[in-house]
């Protein structure tokens, strides 16, 4: 399997290719602000310099702690967000210099879902009036429409006589579906799922993964597949990457990466997977303090001040740059060097 | 398939037919169910649906009032000026609330003074929303420079109070209808402009704005089908509590001599007439000032009503 996996990827052109991204917001202060307290504007760098190819009909899974910036990405990377600086290609084109016609036409390729069923959907419209937006984009008649919105239902497994409902009517993971059913309808190439199934209790999580893995092999679907959970990254995803602090830290295969875990943070990651079989546990590595403010980054490794494995000065000067550790296996390092 | 909930009644089998037949159907059913519900809900609400008759009632008799006012509220008798409420000595039966000092029939000018109040409150609300929520949505969505400058100008007008300025841009526009139309919205938009703009900041931010913006929505469309109707309660409830504000504004102006002027029948003007009289015909401003406590006190109560009739946590939780 993975064999094949590496041959496709030496073979395929990606599909989405994210190059140098990096996505800061920043507060302004005012006038009086920095003359009287003399402040500067607050900059944070949620996401830092990230490059990564995702490849067609893939899953690319990304993993990472809450505030890393993971959902950024994945918003810049369907110019929800604008980025700071790089830029995206889709199928070869760069789609930050997209005009608003282009931006049109590529909305329809690539799509999203959403973490939060319960804020995704508009509690004041039908789940008819939610899936005719995509499809009226669309064109086609009215009739047209009504026959493929029942579709749609039928699709991403809802009964059609939720076509008039509203979505306080339905449970998480029926709203889910929905969400699923408005992104499909764009008929698109590339979806970036950011947590989609993070807020949904576990037996329903099953079933929503279980319906877009049967969606991905039916319409050839990529996916950009953001979530924390790492059991959930590890049964939907062909590859992953890790993010710390706005920054890609690890890139392989999913068996690599679970099998063989290069970086420190990877490691203490994993170590926390729970597991009922004893043979299965790690040692657990506990990391000391919280994640620093994407505001004042550490200098050099950004995992630095954490970090359990330090090398030396290097750690905290130099910034490492992400290297290939073995065919396909990406890591940044000094460690490796 | 499990079924869930079955939502009021709304899906039953599709019904054969053309499809757009049935989703008009569907629309007005939903529509029906909507209104219904507000219905049972301010029946169980005493204060807001006593406020609602009273509204009713002011209304009925304001669109009537020709048929409904017993004399013309312009022309009266000279000889018959100052007499008192029919149930008090020296009343007379015809003139149930008395006349006043030019003889002109007190009931009558009180239900034609109606319309002035009503209409003048329900113009200058009607056209406040439209400018508060306009701007406060362009300025929530877009933030940047555009929110900046109206956010400022809308602290700067709010930094008068209102009377002092209405007073102000009246003695300068001149009294009239339309000028105190003018002067209430001159200011009276800002209050809309800061809801819709801090409604539209915190909608902004939820992931089905950024589903609308994915699915290709201009803009525009975003705001209006997507955000308004999810705000839109908040608006008319503020509407109606102020357009109880905007009819007090109206009656002290036209007190004050700057608003509605005399022959015509606005209560403010009507009660500050009656003034020099107060102390042998009491009932010539005291009556005008009660309708205006009515009338303001029912909206105000529908007002504070509707706000928990609409209140959507109530509904969806």
């Amino acid at each position: 399997m993975a064999a094949v996996e590496k041959e496709l990827i030496k073979n395929v052109k990606p599909l989405v290719k994210i190059d140098g991204i990096k996505k800061y917001f920043t507060k302004k202060r005012s006038f009086l602000e920095k003359k009287l307290v003399r402040t500067d504007d607050i900059i944070v760098k949620a996401v830092d310099d990230v490059s990564l190819e995702v490849y067609p009909g893939e899953t690319l899974g990304l993993v990472g702690e809450s505030g890393c910036g993971k959902s950024t990405l994945g918003r810049v990377v369907l110019r929800l967000h604008e980025p700071t600086m790089g830029k995206v290609t889709f199928g070869g084109d760069d789609i930050t210099r997209y005009s608003k016609q282009q931006m049109k036409q590529f909305r329809s390729n690539a799509q999203i879902i959403f973490q939060n069923p319960y804020a995704s959907l508009n509690p004041r419209k039908t789940v008819r009036n939610i899936l005719s937006v995509p499809l009226k984009s669309q064109g086609g008649d009215f009739i047209k429409r009504e026959q493929e919105i029942l579709h749609l239902l039928d699709r991403v497994g809802l009964n059609k006589r939720h076509i008039d409902s509203y979505p306080h009517q339905f449970s998480g993971g029926q709203r889910q579906r929905i969400g699923i059913a408005r992104a499909l309808a764009m008929q698109p190439k590339f979806i970036v799922a950011d947590e989609p199934v993070s807020a949904l209790d576990v037996s329903v999580q099953a079933q929503i993964i279980n319906l877009m893995q049967e969606l991905q092999e039916e319409y050839q679907l990529t996916y950009l597949f953001i979530a924390h959970d790492l059991s959930v990254i590890n049964y939907v995803s062909d590859r992953v990457a890790v993010m710390y602090l706005g920054k890609i830290v690890e890139l392989a295969t999913t068996e690599e990466l679970f099998m063989h875990p290069l970086h420190p943070y990877t490691k203490a990651l994993l170590s926390a997977i729970p597991y009922v079989d004893k043979s299965k546990r790690r040692e657990r590595i506990l990391l000391e303090g919280s994640v620093p403010s994407p505001i004042n980054p550490p200098s050099g490794c950004r995992f630095h001040t954490r970090c359990y494995q330090k090398k030396g000065k290097i750690c905290s000067e130099e910034i490492p740059q992400l290297k290939e550790a073995a065919p396909g296996h990406m890591v940044s390092c000094h460690l490796l060097d | 398939m499990p079924v869930t909930k079955t939502p009021d009644g709304l899906s039953e089998e599709i019904t054969p037919g053309h499809p757009l037949i049935h989703l008009l159907q569907i629309k007005t059913r939903i529509f029906l169910a909507d209104f219904r519900g507000f219905i049972r809900k301010l029946k169980h609400h005493p204060s807001a649906l006593i406020g609602a008759l009273l509204i009713i009632l002011f209304l009925v008799v304001a669109f009537f009032a020709p048929a409904v006012a017993p004399h013309d509220p312009f022309v009266g008798e000279l000889s018959e000026r100052l007499i008192a409420p029919s149930w008090l000595e020296g009343g007379v039966s015809q003139y149930i609330l008395g006349t006043d000092q030019q003889g002109r029939d007190l009931l009558s000018r009180i239900i034609y003074g109606a319309r002035i109040s009503l209409w003048v409150g329900f113009i200058s609300v009607t056209i406040s929303v439209l400018i508060g929520t306009l701007l406060g949505a362009a300025a929530g969505y877009f933030r940047g420079k555009l929110d900046l400058f109206l956010s400022r100008t809308a602290d700067l007008l709010l930094a008068f109070p209102f009377l002092i300025f209405a007073v102000a841009v009246m003695s300068f526009l001149g009294p009239g209808l339309i000028n105190l139309i003018l002067a209430l919205t001159f200011k009276g938009w800002v209050e809309f402009f800061r809801l819709v703009r801090g409604e539209m900041l915190s909608e902004k931010t939820k992931e089905y704005v950024e589903a609308a913006k994915a699915n290709g929505q201009s803009n525009l469309r975003i705001i209006l089908s997507e955000v308004l109707p999810n705000i839109i309660h908040t608006i008319i409830v503020l509407g109606t509590l102020r357009m109880g504000f905007f009819i007090i504004m109206e009656a002290s102006l036209s007190f004050l001599g700057l608003g509605i002027q005399p022959p015509d029948p606005a209560w403010g003007s009507m009660v500050n007439e009656g003034r020099q009289f107060m102390l042998n015909a009491w009932w010539l401003s005291t009556f005008p000032g009660a309708a205006i406590l009515v009338l303001v006190l029912s909206i105000n109560l529908f007002g504070e009503g509707l706000r928990d009739i609409l209140d959507p946590r109530l509904k969806i939780e």
